[in-house]
Formats: C-alpha cells, structure tokens, sequence
C-alpha cells in the first residue's frame, strides 16, 4: 500500500498548475507533430528537448513523456487520412485505417483509434505502476557484472529486433559504441579520439547528435516526399465519427488484450511501440473475431495498433526508469534528458527521487485522459493539419535544428556536429541502416564500459564472475539464444518446406 | 555501390578505433579491460559486419535525389551568415529567403513565416532560456 500513498503524492506533483500544463502542452504538441507524416516522436522530443532545459526536471519530463504518448495518437492520423503514417508505430493502423477512411467511415476510424489508444495507454500506465517498482527491486540487486550484462542482451535485442535487417542493426549498434568513446574515458580518466579537435575532448554532444540523426536528416527526407491525397475533403464532425454501441462492444475486447501484450512488448529491452503494435495486430489477425477481414478495413484491427503502440510506449518507462535501460529510440532520447538533468535513471531513482517517480506516473494517468479530450476535440481541424505543407515545414525545421543544436553549449560546433550527423544519418537510413540502435548503443556505452571495468576489479581479471553470478548467467544466455534461435528456425523452415515440396513462405 | 561506399567508410573506422584503441589507449590494464578494450572488440566487430555488408550486396532501388541535400546548403549558407547577422536575422533570413526563391511564396508570406521564426528564437531561445546568441554587425 505504500505504492499506493505515493503514487498519491505522485498526482499532488502532477497536478501542480506548472506541471498541469506542461502535459497539456506536451499532448498538443505531441498531436501535431504526430499528426505530421514524416515527424515522429523521436523526431519531436529530439527538437523539444533544448526547449525544456529552463524547466525542472519533473515538469520537463512529464511534457516531453506526453509528447511522446500523445504522438502515438497523432500518428494514426496520417496513417488513416493519407495512407502514410505520421511514425513507425502506426504503420499497423493503416492497414485497416485507410481503407476505412476510403469506405468513408474516416471518422470513425480515428474515434477508434482515440479510444483504443486510450484504453491501451491506461493499461500500459497501470501495469508500469506495479512494474516500475518491482523491477527497480530487482534491480537492487543488480551489481556491475549483472549491469553489464543486462546491457549487453539489450543491446543485442535491439540489433535484432529494429529493422528488416539484424545484420545491419547491429552494425549501427557498433558504430553507436564507438562513437560514445570519443572524449574523455569515465572510467580511467582519459583522452580518446578526440584526433587533436578541443571541441571533441569533451565527447560529442548528445543533443547535437540526436537533432543529427532524427531531426535534421528527416528535413532532408522530406524533401523528396511524395504528397499523399487526403481522403476526405471536408470538416469531419464528431457527431458522425462517434461509435454506435455495437460498434463499442466490437473494439473494446482488442484494445484490452493488445493493451496487456503490448505492455509486455514495450517493457522487453529493445522493443517499443513499433514491436508493440505489430505484435497486437498480429495476435488479433490469429485469434479476433473479424480476423478473415482484417486488413479490408475493420475496426479491430485500428483498434489492436492502437492499443498496442500507446501501450508499448508506456511499458517501455519501466525498463527506462527502474533499470535505466531504454526500449525504442524515443525513450533514448528521454534517457539522456534525464542524465542531463542529473537524474540517473536505475533502481535508485524509485526510492532516492520519489517525487520524480511518482509525478511522472501520475502525470502519464492525467495526461492521457487529456490526451483524448484533445485528440477528440481535434478530428475536426485534423485537416488543416494534415495539409501544413512540407514546403513551410522544412525550412522552418530547419531553422529550429540549427539552434537548438548551438543553444545546448552555446557552440558553433555543436552546429556543424549536427549538420554531419544529419547528412550521415541520412544517407545510412535510405540504405536501411536503423538508426535508432545507434542511439541507444551510444547512450547505454558509458554504464557498459564502466560496468565491464568494475567487474573485473571485483574479480581481480577473472572473466568467470559474468557466467558464476545467476543473473548474469542467466541473461548472457538468453543473448546467445537469440543468436542461435533464428538460424535454426530458418534452417528448421527450410527443410519443412523442402520435404512438404513447396516454396519457403 | 553506395551501400558498399558506406561498409567501405564504416570498415575504416571500425579499424582506426581498433587501431588507436590497440596501440594507444591500453588494451588491458591492471587486471582489468583498459580504454582501449571496447574500441578494439568493438571496431573488429563492426569491421566483420561491413564485410558481411559488402559481401552480401543487397541491390536497394531506394536512389538518394540531389534535391535531399538543399537543405544542407541552406545550413551552411545560414552557418556563414550567422557570423554576419547573428543568430537571430540569419535563421529568419533562411526561412525567408527559402520560401520565397525556393518555393515561390508571395514576398508577404515568406516574410510572415521568417519573421515569426526570428521571433520565435528571440523570445524562446534568447530572452527564456537566456541562450547567449552569436551576434552579427547589428549586435542582435
């Protein structure tokens, strides 16, 4: 019960006028960008982020957790209307969104996809308020070699898991690591690759890097983007958007089951809200009631992705915050934030910053009910959204990287930092490099390193400590397991296929 | 082609950090893994995976179109007018002049949009958080 009180005096912080409206302002804005093809979360925390330093850290954060979950509505919009979606994780959405929205029904789609974002986002917040502590129990326990460990099955997952390619997520993981060792080492003290720049012995700067890659290189993106057409052509009206009963009874069982799954996709390292939604539409896809109509346009499957993303994203705060391990590259970006802010994020953070903890909890509770009073309010005006022309977008972005990037140290530096970034991100993602495993390599190696290090000194160099320890041993294996696992399965598939004499699916 | 280019590129840097990480920063040290470690298992790995990358050669359709790098050019058009007019014209500028001879909006509208975007940097950047930015001839 003593979750409970606190989680109490979690909703006297978020309810304080400052933080009140931080997460009224962090969903609208998250909405917008959302809403916005081709700016996602990462996209808009990565820009947010240089804003939020005159704030305290709590209200930052809750501002920029809302943008994060409210951004998982705002991308159904254009994965509904436009048939591109705003961000990765409503790429499931417009499977059955557009073409309920080309049946006409676009209104009810979006209904559908608030409400499933909805109750799919309370889940996750509640299962994160049980979770969160209890693994930030767990993670007591934890000493360096489990730490290293545990970051290293992260990372591994991540490779694996983002992306058409394993090969070449792991790849950017690799790079990611490197790139964290320029500057000065945390453990011994000293000067790495800094190849003679003074700019460079402090290491390169995380928000420069992050504009970089998730900003800046998607300006360049949209330059070639293709107009989508909008499928309606006039003000949709609430009225006709709102869900007949029977329409209600049809989404409400999805959205609760892709609630629970997805919570448990976004808490796994490595998985977020695009994993998450997948997963859900999948499992609906086998077991719904509609399931031989999925994909032609029904309601269960809007409202499966949507449950599944906002619950994902909301699963994945609890890794985040008791273990300091983030899931998706948005809540990479919220984890160098919060280091930013001198919050460590770990199992400390539960107990040592209660206030913190509790207020953020709280607030994600407020904030999506506010969240779908707004999304609601806004079907209306959806499109004059959705027809801001990338035209107007792109300088005007443009312009906000180029400071944001200058105003983290007040350096020019940071600015051409930024610019290569991009221009590398760029070219890497068309030749579908991922690059959010890079950003979590790069965020995770500093603890790595130092974990690894002190391990050995526990252990006075005997490797042995990773693999006599359980939990250690216990993760390690679980790593070689996804690098044996799918192999075999392949291998496995193959000669089913061979000996049933039809093609490999 | 391009996609050999970047394993080639990521190739040289997985060796320039096993390199240095091998010769400068100290491989092992006092029983334990030195500043070197990491780079050096790191920079091997990801020199394996550029390999396999080259190897593999996957043909991807997706060509990368000039018109992607404009905005790079407009950053640095905007980088050598900071220097000029400041942080605060310079960005404005950009957008102006962007929207007016890029897009071919009305002399008002480019204007409206690049004066919005200098103020939004005066009052958020400069006069909120206290950003203390790069002044031109103006000293604004």
């Amino acid at each position: 019960m003593e979750s409970f009180d606190l989680l109490l005096q979690g909703f006297g912080t978020a309810l304080s006028l400052q933080n009140f409206f931080a997460a009224m302002f962090g969903a609208v804005l998250g909405i917008i960008v959302g809403a916005m093809p081709g700016l996602g979360s990462v996209t808009g925390v990565a820009l947010l982020l240089p804003l939020t330093f005159g704030m305290p850290p709590t209200t930052a954060i809750i501002m920029l957790a809302a943008i994060y979950y409210a951004n998982m509505y705002g991308g159904s919009y254009s994965a509904i209307l436009l048939n591109i979606p705003g961000d990765s994780p409503a790429v499931m959405t417009a499977l059955d969104g557009y073409p309920l929205s080309k049946q006409g029904k676009a209104g009810k789609a979006l209904f559908t996809s608030n409400i499933s974002s909805f109750i799919g986002g309370t889940i996750g917040i509640i299962i994160l308020t049980f979770m969160g502590p209890a693994l930030a129990t767990i993670g007591l326990a934890f000493g360096p070699p489990e730490v290293f460990s545990l970051i290293l099955f992260a990372l591994c997952s991540i490779g694996w898991l983002l992306g058409d390619s394993p090969l070449k997520g792991l790849t950017t993981t690799f790079l990611g690591i490197l790139l964290a060792t320029v500057g000065v080492s945390m453990t011994l003290g000293q000067s790495r690759f800094a190849f003679g720049s003074t700019n460079l012995l402090a290491g390169i700067a995380f928000i420069p890097l992050v504009i970089g890659m998730f900003g800046f290189s998607q300006v360049m993106e949209m330059m070639t983007f293709r107009k989508g057409d909008l499928t309606i052509d006039k003000r949709l009206t609430i009225r006709e958007s709102l869900l007949s009963k029977s329409e209600i009874k049809r989404v409400i069982p999805p959205a609760i089951r892709s609630g629970v799954l997805g919570t448990f996709v976004g808490i796994l390292p490595g998985a977020g809200a695009t994993t998450g939604s997948f997963m859900t539409y999948i499992l609906q896809k086998k077991i719904g009631k509609n399931k031989e109509k999925m994909g032609t346009g029904v309601i269960e499957g809007v409202a499966a992705a949507e449950a599944g993303n906002n619950s994902a994203a909301a699963g994945s705060f609890a890794p985040l915050l008791s273990l300091g391990i983030p899931g998706s590259g948005t809540s990479a970006v919220l984890l160098g934030g919060l280091m930013m802010w001198g919050l460590t994020p770990g199992p400390l953070l539960v107990t040592n910053e209660p206030e913190f903890f509790w207020g953020l909890i709280a607030s994600m509770y407020i904030g999506n009910a506010i969240v779908l009073l707004m999304a609601l309010a806004m079907i209306p005006f959806l499109i004059y959204i959705l027809r801001v022309p990338t035209a107007v977008m792109v300088p005007v972005i443009t312009a906000v990287c180029i400071v944001g990037a200058y105003s983290v140290n007040n350096n020019m530096f940071d600015v051409y930092m930024m610019l290569i970034v991009g221009v590398i991100g760029f070219i890497i993602q068309k030749y579908k490099f991922p690059v959010a495993p890079l950003l979590l390599a790069f965020v995770l190696t500093p603890r790595i390193e130092t974990s690894l290090r002190q391990s050995f000194d526990m252990s006075m160099g005997d490797p042995t400590i990773f693999f006599t320890r359980p939990i250690s041993a216990t993760l390690l294996s679980m790593m070689m397991l996804f690098f044996i696992l799918p192999p075999i399965i392949g291998l496995y598939k193959k000669k089913k296929a061979e000996t049933s004499g039809g093609t490999p699916a | 082609m391009t996609e050999r280019i970047i394993a080639v590129f990521l190739l040289l840097v997985g060796g320039v950090w096993a390199f240095l990480g091998l010769t400068e920063y100290g491989l092992w040290i006092e029983d334990g893994p030195g500043g070197g470690f990491i780079p050096v298992v790191v920079g091997i790995l990801l020199m394996l995976t550029a390999v396999v990358v080259i190897l593999k050669n996957e043909e991807i359709k997706d060509s990368i179109e000039i018109k992607a790098f404009f905005p790079v050019a407009g950053v640095v058009i905007t980088i050598l007018m900071i220097k000029f007019l400041g942080m605060i014209i310079a960005t404005g500028l950009f957008v102006f002049g962007w929207l007016r001879f890029m897009e071919q909006r009305t002399y008002v509208k480019a204007g409206i949009i690049g004066l919005g975007v200098s103020i939004f940097v005066l009052g958020v950047f400069s006069l909120w958080l206290q950003v203390p930015m790069p002044t031109g001839l103006f000293g604004i």
